[in-house]
């Protein structure tokens, strides 16, 4: 049993890491609101599907910043342009 | 008029009921449900399911249909009645996890046409043969932009962890899940979870994850239920819901039974101790008793892979339903039918224990006698596993088959088969009353015995009934 538990423990560490994470975002978003008396049993799934809808959100933002930052570095094509008077439509 | 009943089962939901006729079932929407309904008919989703085969097809009927027993329905549809109910409980690991398929593919091709479910309910769910098909017209609601996934915390308890019970430890879903008809519970799975397992990025997020901010809120009371109720304003991202659907999609896709080695009945087809003209000799009789009564639907007990589910199906029968204990041969049967898209369902059954009344008032989900009857019965080579096996005196054993169905064909298997032997291999012999002439005796108070025949030298027998007229 001993053997089982030690790494299930040092699990819930890191399960307590990912809390503080939820625990700072939804402080961050949530204004104060009257208090429900019972709890409602999709809260969890509500707050997880915030949560991933918002490190999905992040991970759009960095890919945008992150492919502005990359071409900071990478020669520029002669003519942009090209590209879009090529396109058909809009016209 | 049409005489429809209210489903017992049919309350959660006030945007209508569901009425069962005679040979349809008819659902009503009432007035909170209607602008939903009427978006969602215009989106032209319900036809494309429909065309798909994914949704029921139903039609639209006059509302004065049902009389006053509907109420304030606004519309009434109907449908024709499938040919066997069955629950998520009685499902194999294969079927559950095609009808959580379904349920993605639906979600995902829902949310193309501005509409999304408003629930994740496994019980909208039902089998025609091994397909799956989506039953709840009312479960489809209009989206609204930013909405988070009202049937995940659902979706979870009902489909994702039944199957990761199997796919993770190899435990069959069927008992806990009847024994608790939301589901299994997010916790329980978290709390059966080795550290390895939770190294992925699925299993961390809808179990690890998802428990814990469960007991988090629990414990943290008023002030975090609050917070989630801001939270559900924040909302979703539709790009993030679709790709959170494919990513749960593309991993229920990937799970399979995690058992070990074959279950007893897988082989039976190959490795049973009779020979090929016996069985073939069974088919034949089980073929001639089809053709003879024209059953439309018949009922296989104890039907292993279905070898004579298939036969009744050959010689004419509409549709079969196959019942077994044995996870492999069920497995073995659906893949069959799927394949070779056969009218049998293959249903998990302890005859021990058949399903029975359950839920609110004990009605909402019913037992196999009261849900459903057939036209006939195959019984074979099955009497000795309850009699035996279980104890249950011969002549119950034959009232329940003889009143299951109004024909039939049983087989009786003597002390003397090498198969009843292995039973009372390491057991004391306490059934006197387990012979032939009783087994006759019983059949012939309940039902004329109109054939009968010698399956093999060592004594089974085959005889077929009628307790009609």
């Amino acid at each position: 049993m001993a053997r089982r538990a030690q790494p299930v423990h040092r699990m819930e560490t890191k399960g307590q890491a990912l809390f503080t994470l939820a625990t700072a975002v939804i402080l961050t978003l949530a204004a104060t609101q009257p208090a429900y008396a019972y709890l409602d049993p999709g809260t969890a799934s509500v707050i997880l599907q915030v949560l991933l809808g918002s490190v999905a959100g992040a991970m759009v933002v960095g890919k945008l910043y992150w492919a502005k930052f990359k071409d900071l570095f990478r020669r520029k094509p002669s003519k942009p342009q090209d590209i879009e008077s090529q396109s058909p439509g809009n016209g | 008029m049409i005489a429809a009943t209210l489903d017992p089962g049919s309350f959660r939901d006030p945007g209508g009921q569901v009425f069962l006729g005679d040979s349809h079932v008819y659902r009503t929407v009432n007035p909170p449900a209607v602008d939903d309904f009427d978006f969602v008919e215009a989106s032209g989703l319900i036809d494309a399911l429909v065309a798909d085969g994914l949704v029921l097809a139903s039609d639209k009927v006059d509302s004065s249909v049902l009389g006053q027993s509907c109420g304030d329905a606004r519309y009434v549809i109907e449908h024709p009645k499938l040919p066997f109910i069955s629950y998520p409980y009685e499902w194999t690991f294969s079927a559950l996890k095609a009808a959580a398929l379904l349920h993605m593919d639906i979600h995902l091709k829902a949310l193309e046409h501005g509409v999304t479910l408003s629930d994740a309910s496994a019980f909208n769910v039902q089998f025609n043969g091994a397909k799956p098909v989506f039953i709840d017209r009312l479960s489809f609601v209009k989206y609204r932009d930013g909405e988070i996934w009202a049937g995940h915390g659902q979706f979870c308890e009902q489909f994702l962890n039944p199957l990761l019970l199997r796919a993770f430890f190899g435990i069959p879903h069927n008992a806990w899940y009847r024994g608790a008809q939301e589901g299994i519970p997010t916790e329980a799975i978290r709390a059966l979870l080795p550290v390895r397992r939770m190294l992925s990025w699925n299993v961390l997020t809808h179990i690890v994850l998802q428990s814990a901010i469960q007991s988090r809120v629990k414990s943290g009371g008023d002030a975090d239920s609050a917070k989630s109720h801001e939270l559900r304003k924040v909302g979703l991202p539709k790009t993030a819901l679709e790709s959170m659907l494919r990513r749960l999609r593309r991993w229920i896709a990937t799970l399979t039974p995690a058992d070990k080695g074959k279950t007893t009945w897988q082989d039976y087809a190959n490795n049973n101790s009779y020979a090929d003209a016996e069985a073939a000799m069974k088919r034949g009789f089980v073929e001639r008793f089809v053709t003879a009564g024209k059953p439309k639907t018949v009922w296989d007990l104890g039907c292993n892979t279905g070898a004579y589910s298939a036969a009744a199906l050959s010689a004419g029968a509409d549709y079969v339903v196959g019942f077994d204990f044995d996870q492999g041969a069920l497995e073995h049967g659906f893949r069959n039918a799927r394949e070779n898209d056969l009218p049998m369902q293959m249903v998990y059954l302890d005859a021990a224990n058949p399903a029975s009344d359950q839920g609110w008032a004990e009605a909402e989900r019913q037992g196999l006698h009261r849900r459903a009857s057939a036209d006939a019965l195959l019984a074979l080579a099955f009497v000795h596993h309850l009699a035996i096996a279980k104890n249950i005196p011969l002549d119950r054993v034959v009232g329940w088959l003889v009143g299951l169905a109004p024909t039939g064909v049983i087989e009786f298997v003597p002390k003397t088969d090498p198969m009843v032997q292995r039973l009372l291999q390491f057991r004391p012999d306490i059934f006197p009353d387990y012979h032939e002439e009783n087994f006759l005796r019983c059949v012939g108070s309940l039902a004329r015995i109109e054939q009968s025949d010698r399956v093999a030298e060592n004594g089974r027998l085959l005889i077929s009934y009628d307790r009609r007229g």
